[in-house]
């Protein structure tokens, strides 16, 4: 099955040119541990592609070339931006500054001008719906709303790129789904392209327009599915429930396969 | 006589944290919303604050001189043993100047001891660990040094720079060094990675992590560091 017409699941903006690109790219660590086998994966701009799989499947090493902490040892990464922002599983907050503080840091390490970053901070806090919370600080904070914090500062340097290492991950179900939600109201509002590391196959198929399913000993890409039914640009349009769940069923049976 | 005015000065500072705690916690029941610590907040509040402060160590101290007192009431103690509160408090009003010039003396010698060591310290801590080869070359000499008991090296101090306050300043920086630099090495060394990532892709330099990431988050290291040392400052 490979998701019909491959455009269809596009999502807002997707105009076919890409910008990341994963070519033949794999590392080996300098004890000659293997850590993935080559991976070709291309994300489409505006699009959310989801990298699923066990732990030591090589996610977050892909997640860190895109980034450029670390580059392949052979094979090509092309990223076309250097607007990214990367979101860590914990909320990675200062915990001697407030809220608004830390929601300005990226923006204001990066130099961006006090008056503007102070502006980019009260949109991106009403956008996770934290305002009046601004003078908080983390620890006054329930988890949910912290991540909510991280969201926040992730999009005040305005980025094209939104790099998350399981976000969601440490956070109970409810959480992560109001979470979840919380990611595409932000995609529909910035058209960002977002790369996205889960182990929960639910969450892969609930936010991604293109799912790719990954397996351990060594890493390795085993697919790559379009969503039959990727989130919408609207958020009140309907999706295929079934479609959706049937492809939950389809990545879980792989992934409970003798392969992997 | 001086030893036992150590627990004092030493156990001060935690007292005066756990009020800044205690507040937040304390008196916040909506947590996350209006009041905050740190902010200097209305004359009630802070007038609460203090009376935190003020009010535990001072009933300690109040309970502490009661049980001594019953303690001599019940089992009829005779005062050369172990002489009554009031005696001593008596003794101490009639020689005032006898115990009160050697003690300021001390607590001279045992402050400079300790700002200097307060200071060397940290500077210690931060040169470690900026510099991975220093750390390994030096700290296991700060170690030697903490297990060199004083009056061995005490006299040599004396030969070299006479007897006085000067040498016993010295002895007391020396001592109370060991904890602040351990403290403020452990400290800047446990800075989350994560956050160091942050710092690093939003393009900060070193000095920026430095005094925006490293240093904020080891302060309570290094203020544990300190509160050890100001006891360690009077013990010389």
């Amino acid at each position: 099955m490979s998701a019909g017409p491959a455009a269809v699941g596009a999502g807002p903006g997707a105009d076919g040119s890409e910008l990341v690109e994963f070519i033949g790219a794999d590392k080996v660590f300098g004890n000659g541990f293997r850590a993935l086998d080559p991976v070709d994966l291309a994300l489409a701009r505006s699009e959310i592609t989801v990298l699923v799989g066990p732990s030591g499947c090589g996610k977050t090493t892909l997640l860190r070339m895109a980034a450029g902490l670390t580059a392949p040892s052979s094979g090509r990464l092309v990223r076309r931006t250097d607007r990214m922002s990367y979101v860590f599983q914990d909320p990675t907050l200062l915990a001697w500054r407030s809220v608004q503080a830390n929601v300005e840091l990226v923006a204001r390490l990066q130099g961006v001008p006090r008056a503007v970053r102070r502006e980019r901070a009260r949109a991106a806090i009403e956008m996770v719906g934290l305002t009046g919370f601004e003078k908080a600080y983390p620890r006054e904070l329930s988890g949910g709303m912290r991540m909510r914090v991280s969201l926040a500062r992730s999009v005040t340097s305005e980025p094209e790129l939104l790099l998350m290492d399981e976000p969601f991950a440490a956070l109970d179900e409810f959480n992560r789904e109001k979470m979840g939600a919380e990611l595409l109201h932000l995609w529909r509002l910035r058209g960002l392209t977002v790369l996205f590391i889960t182990h929960s196959i639910s969450e892969a198929v609930r936010l991604g327009h293109q799912i790719a399913v990954l397996g351990s000993h060594p890493g390795h890409l085993v697919r790559v599915f379009r969503s039959p039914s990727p989130p919408p640009a609207e958020a009140t349009a309907p999706r295929d429930d079934a479609a959706l769940r049937a492809l939950r069923i389809q990545i879980s049976e792989m992934l409970g396969g003798a392969r992997i | 006589m001086t030893r036992s005015t150590a627990p004092g000065p030493g156990t001060e500072p935690p007292a005066a944290r756990t009020t800044a705690g205690g507040s937040a916690g304390g008196s916040a029941p909506l947590p996350g919303v209006a009041p905050l610590p740190g902010v200097a907040g209305t004359r009630a509040q802070r007038r609460a604050r203090l009376r935190w402060a003020v009010l535990p160590p001072v009933g300690a101290l109040l309970l502490g001189l009661a049980g001594w007192q019953l303690v001599i009431t019940l089992f009829g103690i005779p005062g050369y043993l172990l002489p009554s509160p009031a005696t001593m408090l008596r003794t101490v009003a009639a020689e005032l100047t006898t115990i009160g010039t050697p003690t300021w003396v001390t607590m001279r010698e045992a402050y400079v001891g300790f700002l200097l060591a307060g200071v060397g310290g940290v500077l210690a801590g931060l040169v470690m660990s900026r510099w991975r080869l220093l750390e390994r070359g030096l700290y296991p000499y700060l170690i030697i040094l903490q297990t060199v008991p004083i009056v061995a090296i005490a006299p040599l101090f004396v030969v070299w720079l006479g007897p006085g306050a000067v040498t016993n300043t010295v002895v007391a920086a020396m001592i109370a060094l060991f904890p602040v630099a351990a403290n403020t090495l452990a400290g800047l060394k446990s800075t989350d990675r994560n956050l160091v990532q942050l710092y690093t892709m939003a393009g900060a330099s070193p000095l920026v992590r430095l005094l925006s990431l490293r240093l904020p988050g080891a302060l309570p290291a290094i203020l544990t560091g300190l509160r050890v040392a100001a006891g360690a400052a009077f013990k010389t």
